[in-house]
């Protein structure tokens, strides 16, 4: 059970970076450092204002979709029609320099936000929920279907989706290219600062526990299908369990497992569980 | 003294790297640039900062291989480089149950059970392209020091019982100090950082070779276009395995020699495997010229030289404390400003102007 919930926070992660890598093109290594930032965001704000993580959320997300939008309006966007190896660089670049800054600034200490009902349950029979656990897989479901809905119904989640299918194309119908990049580039920032509010409530984090997340970003969306959001959600669940039993069952090295995963999954089925052509 | 050592090796490579320059010119300053680096513990106190650019060299030499001529863009050398080290320091360790084994033994044995390990992996990560491979090869960076952990085949009552040191610490001793005629070669300053010149110039030779043989000229179509080098009859799994594990001999080969020095392992040794690490090999072939001959050994002496110029003119705790920064800034700034490296500039005649980066700026925006 404990996984599940888990998964939806990890679906959270893969949703933004899927989001980017999908429409873009670009493999943002730097996602583990947006969702750093807004994990410290909540933090702050929880231990200096007062203000509850659930009720931060909707700031912190402004507040990264603001980063991620200029992020990629004056720095990515430069190097959008380069080689593979110079946006990874780039965006590992970005991610090492928040990350150096952020260990100066804040040092290697964990840290987690802790609301006073952090660590109060729902008691369903054998089971037991944590509150925060509970109203973090509720924002993740929410998230995911508005997301869903944002790019499926609204004029400029159609833009979106035409640039992400054919750039040229979508420039000839008139579409501002480099701005529709920004704004999508904003809102899978948005949507990491969203997982990372709901990971500081969930869990402790210091600077350099994030750096796992964009390997185990990149799994859920290979899992699930590069271009679908059903995708990776599944993806994100399957891995929460995948989580959960290797901690117990098999060994502490957790990681191999998940890469294993990965590993098996793209050679055996390059476009993942659910994945095709195109966003959807 | 060290900076001054930078300075002249690097105007010696560059020279030796120009192709206008006469080739008995390009070969004379070669081995002005190798007689300077054999004499550097003559003329330096500290030959720290010069083995630790040495064997960046040699490290970055490997990844030039895989992502330089073959074009496949790894992100997870770092994995061989901290494997080598520990193997080697496990066949070299003295506690219980180790072998205590000489470095001429340990060292080779390290890097040739890594490039086997590392045909194993390429055999299944090669068959991806693109992303999927960068990602794959830094999955490998993110589990190998985990692996290196498993109480299943590394722990005490595992497959290889206790080869990683099992939560102890593996150790060795420095190297004794070496005695050739009337002079004594300090262990530590001279000796090692004489090896760590050795593994920058197999790096060096290697590529050399690389570039002038039919599996160079494989490699190089297999980046240029893989579909049309098989049709042309290259052999491309076999040849990018091959460039994998070259590459990945050349990681455990670096990574060895900096694990002598540090003649103290820990299973937790989170240093070896570092992003910084991962990410100089890199960045130092990106500075350089990705591909290229002398663009690794230009690209580390850039880089190093940098470091050794902030540490002169700030204080060693200040530049320590900012380092990581320092160099995450400076990775940003060349991917951006000069991404074809310093080599632009000496393969071709283009000034030296703020123009040129203002153009690379541009080059790739939409």
């Amino acid at each position: 059970m404990n996984g599940l919930l888990q998964g939806c926070i990890l679906a959270l992660v893969g949703l933004g970076f899927s989001l980017v890598w999908g429409i873009l093109n670009i493999v943002n290594l730097a996602h583990a450092a947006l969702i750093m930032i807004a994990a410290y965001l909540t933090y702050f704000l929880w231990s200096l204002v007062g203000l509850d993580p659930f009720v931060s959320l909707p700031l912190s997300m402004a507040v990264l979709f603001g980063i991620g939008y200029v992020l990629q309006r004056c720095v990515i966007n430069l190097v959008m029609g380069a080689s593979i190896l110079t946006t990874f660089l780039l965006t590992f670049g970005i991610e090492a320099l928040f990350v150096n800054l952020f260990l100066r600034w804040f040092s290697a200490d964990t840290r987690q936000t802790k609301p006073i009902y952090a660590n109060v349950s729902l008691n369903l029979g054998p089971l037991y929920l944590p509150y925060t656990q509970l109203g973090a897989v509720i924002v993740a479901l929410v998230l995911t279907y508005l997301l869903y809905v944002f790019l499926d119904r609204t004029r400029t989640g159609s833009s979106i989706r035409a640039v992400g299918q054919d750039r040229i194309a979508a420039r000839l119908m008139g579409i501002n290219i480099a701005q529709t990049y920004a704004l999508t580039f904003g809102i899978g920032a948005a949507l990491a600062a969203a997982s990372g509010t709901l990971l500081s409530a969930t869990s402790g984090f210091a600077p350099n526990a994030f750096s796992a997340f964009n390997v185990l970003a990149f799994s859920v969306v290979v899992l699930g299908g590069l271009g679908s959001i059903p995708g990776v959600l599944l993806g994100g669940l399957v891995f929460g369990l995948v989580y959960e039993f290797s901690g117990t069952y098999v060994l502490a090295q957790r990681d191999v497992v998940i890469f294993a995963i990965l590993i098996l999954v793209l050679v055996l089925r390059p476009t993942g569980l659910l994945g095709r052509e195109g966003y959807r | 003294m060290n900076l001054a050592i930078f300075v002249a090796g690097l105007a010696l490579a560059i020279l030796a790297a120009r192709p206008q320059s006469s080739p008995g010119l390009r070969w004379a300053a070669t081995l002005g640039l190798l007689a300077i680096l054999v004499a550097a513990p003559a003329l330096s106190s500290s030959t720290s900062i010069l083995f630790d650019a040495l064997t960046a060299t040699c490290i970055a030499y490997g990844w030039n291989v895989i992502g330089g001529f073959t074009g496949y863009a790894s992100f997870g050398n770092v994995a061989f480089l901290g494997l080598g080290a520990f193997i080697a320091g496990g066949f070299m360790s003295r506690q219980p149950g180790h072998y205590a084994w000489p470095w001429f033994l340990a060292i080779p044995l390290a890097v040739i059970i890594t490039a086997i390990v590392a045909g194993g992996i390429g055999i299944v990560v090669l068959r991806l392209r693109g992303h999927y491979f960068s990602i794959a090869t830094l999955g490998v960076a993110v589990a190998m020091p985990q692996v290196i952990q498993a109480d299943a085949a590394f722990g005490a009552h595992g497959l290889f019982a206790n080869f990683f040191g099992g939560g102890l610490p593996l150790n060795f001793p420095l190297p004794e100090d070496v005695q050739v005629g009337p002079l004594t070669l300090d262990g530590n300053r001279v000796f090692l950082y004489e090896l760590g010149l050795l593994t920058a110039a197999i790096g060096w030779l290697l590529t050399w070779r690389l570039g002038k043989s039919k599996f160079g000229y494989g490699l190089i179509a297999i980046r240029e276009n893989e579909e049309a080098a098989e049709v042309m009859g290259v052999d491309t799994t076999i040849n990018k395995s091959l460039a994998y594990m070259l590459s990945a001999a050349l990681a455990a080969l670096g990574g060895a020699v900096i694990g002598y020095k540090l003649t103290n392992m820990t299973t937790e040794a989170e240093a070896l495997f570092s992003t910084t690490n991962n990410l100089q090999m890199i960045i130092i072939c990106l500075i350089g010229g990705v591909g290229t001959l002398w663009g690794p050994l230009i690209g580390a002496f850039v880089l190093f030289g940098l470091q050794e110029a902030l540490r002169t003119v700030s204080s060693n705790a200040e530049f320590l404390a900012w380092q990581g920064v320092i160099f995450a800034l400076l990775v940003v700034l060349v991917v951006l400003f000069l991404p074809r490296g310093v080599m632009l500039f000496v393969m071709s005649r283009t000034p030296l102007t703020w123009r040129v980066f203002a153009r690379n700026l541009v080059a790739h925006r939409i």
